[in-house]
């Protein structure tokens, strides 16, 4: 079958569940309270975007989001590189790291709350802890997959440490640490829906649910499907960057 | 003298890990106690454990492990039921994948929480939403496994099979299934993890028993002790389901390269 096939069945696949939709529900076989139906999406979504009150709550959020997630980075790379790199400070925090991760960071929600004032404070930290963890462990599982050899080799010919971390262990282990961002910014994004969901009305979450609670199902809908696009869009720049990077190492073997 | 350094080289990573798992909780307890952070918002490992003991002796902890615990299996159980028949469907056939390909993908990369609001309008308020919730993120994992794991099998294998006549029903239970195991169950032990955070989020917003009402009802009063007793039930209540099905994994799967 050609690539062009799949295309085409996919898109008349969505098609058909949208129109199958649409007619159930103007047919009157399913209450239009319940699901809304396509059109009505759309409207809301564009009387959501005349008003202004998607990038208003769109901005709350990916500034918590941000927020958290450049704190996860900060403290994530770092953390995994030396967990990846050093054998005894590993051991040390491995059980640690591994414990906090079995954790599921939503649990921790309460906490956060308290501990970081509701709002910005509690979202952005949940995302942190959200994406924290695939940073970590996916940097250093990257750090600790670079060849030995490559080490020996630059050591041997009198390079630096510098010249070992620059030249061998980070560009080898930069498409893991990639890969890493991408499962954390996935998470993050998860964490900053539930982290308004449970604490506010502001955000996409508040607003999902202030519409929820009130059975506006046409807007709920609309907000999903605008928070499910953001977070499709962000992991496949990732994935992208991830390929490209894969491409680029690829040339240089 | 050399008998101790062996010893300590042996289980260097088991004293290490203990000593820093140690000294995280030696460090709480004295931060707590010593008041270098506010002990109400901090709590402390003593405290933990006794609320823990609380807890237990109220009798309302068997009833949250139980109600979690069977939220759980319902939706881990009809995830796997209906995921893997689809998922081998999708993985069999092209057209039913690329057909059901953006749906799947869809939801894998939706953060899911969003439909909570959904579920409340069409299941109402109580289990089955939080079933729900927990079934649909559990069945997309168990879906994307079970195609990659029945794309990755042998097309030589399958035209042998086929070659000496073998019907649809031995090709699916004598190569596809056995052959796609292994993905497959990693798939499971990665769906009961998610199935687990949709029955907490879902008890986070709204339940009248299990863990995750545990947790909101009590850090809603700044029980914080009562918050991570009910964290590390959560934690072992997780990592048995994964260890669980680790062991099915290696039972049946060891075969596998």
């Amino acid at each position: 079958m050609k690539p062009t096939h799949r295309k085409w069945i996919s898109g008349l696949s969505v098609l058909a569940f949208l129109a199958i939709w649409e007619i159930l529900v103007v047919t009157g076989g399913v209450k239009v309270g319940d699901v809304s139906r396509p059109t009505l999406v759309v409207k809301s979504f564009f009387e959501l975007t005349a008003s202004g009150e998607i990038f208003q709550n769109l901005i709350i959020s990916l500034r918590s989001f941000f927020m958290g997630f450049a704190g996860a980075l900060v403290v994530g790379i770092p953390l995994g590189v030396v967990v990846g790199h050093y054998r005894r400070p590993a051991l040390v925090l491995d059980p640690m790291v591994m414990a906090i991760y079995t954790v599921p960071r939503m649990a921790m929600l309460p906490l956060l709350v308290v501990w970081f004032g509701v709002g910005l404070g509690a979202n952005a930290a949940l995302v942190f802890f959200s994406g924290l963890f695939p940073i970590i462990i996916n940097t250093s599982v990257g750090i600790r997959e670079v060849d030995q050899t490559y080490v020996g080799v630059v050591r041997s010919f009198g390079g630096s440490e510098w010249d070992v971390w620059t030249k061998v262990l980070l560009p080898g282990s930069l498409r893991q640490i990639i890969s890493g961002i991408r499962l954390g910014v996935g998470r993050g994004i998860l964490g900053m829906v539930v982290g308004e969901m449970y604490t506010g009305t502001e955000g996409i979450g508040g607003r999902i649910r202030v519409y929820g609670n009130s059975f506006r199902t046409s807007e709920l809908i609309a907000l999903i499907t605008i928070v499910s696009i953001l977070s499709f869009l962000m992991m496949e720049l990732f994935q992208w960057l991830e390929r490209r990077v894969k491409g680029h190492q690829a040339e240089k073997v | 003298m050399r008998n101790s350094r062996s010893f300590y080289t042996r289980y260097e990573a088991f004293i290490l890990g203990s000593l820093g798992m140690i000294g995280i909780l030696v460090l709480w307890q004295c931060a707590s106690w010593f008041e270098w952070v506010n002990p109400v918002l901090m709590s402390r490992p003593t405290q933990v454990a006794l609320a823990l003991v609380n807890w237990a002796e109220s009798g309302d902890l068997l009833r949250d492990v139980w109600t979690t615990l069977w939220s759980l299996t319902f939706a881990f159980v009809a995830s796997a039921l209906i995921g893997i028949p689809l998922g081998v469907a999708m993985g069999w056939n092209r057209t039913t994948e690329y057909a059901l390909d953006p749906f799947i993908w869809g939801l894998y990369s939706a953060p899911l929480i969003a439909f909570w609001p959904l579920f409340i309008i069409w299941f109402g308020i109580g289990k089955s939403s939080i079933i729900a919730l927990a079934f649909v993120f559990s069945v997309v994992q168990i879906v994307i496994n079970t195609v990659e794991g029945i794309k990755g099998l042998s097309p030589l294998l399958n035209l042998c099979a086929r070659s000496f006549r073998a019907r649809p029903i031995d090709l699916f239970f004598k190569f596809m299934l056995p052959g796609a195991l292994p993905m497959i169950i990693a798939g499971l032990r990665l769906a009961v993890g998610r199935a687990l955070i949709g029955v907490l989020v879902g008890e986070l917003f709204c339940a009248n028993a299990g863990l995750g009402y545990h947790i909101s009802f009590y850090g809603a009063r700044l029980f914080f002790g009562d918050v991570f007793a009910g964290l590390f039930l959560l934690v072992a209540l997780g990592v048995s389901a994964t260890q669980g099905i680790r062991a099915i994994e290696t039972r049946f799967a060891h075969w596998k390269p």
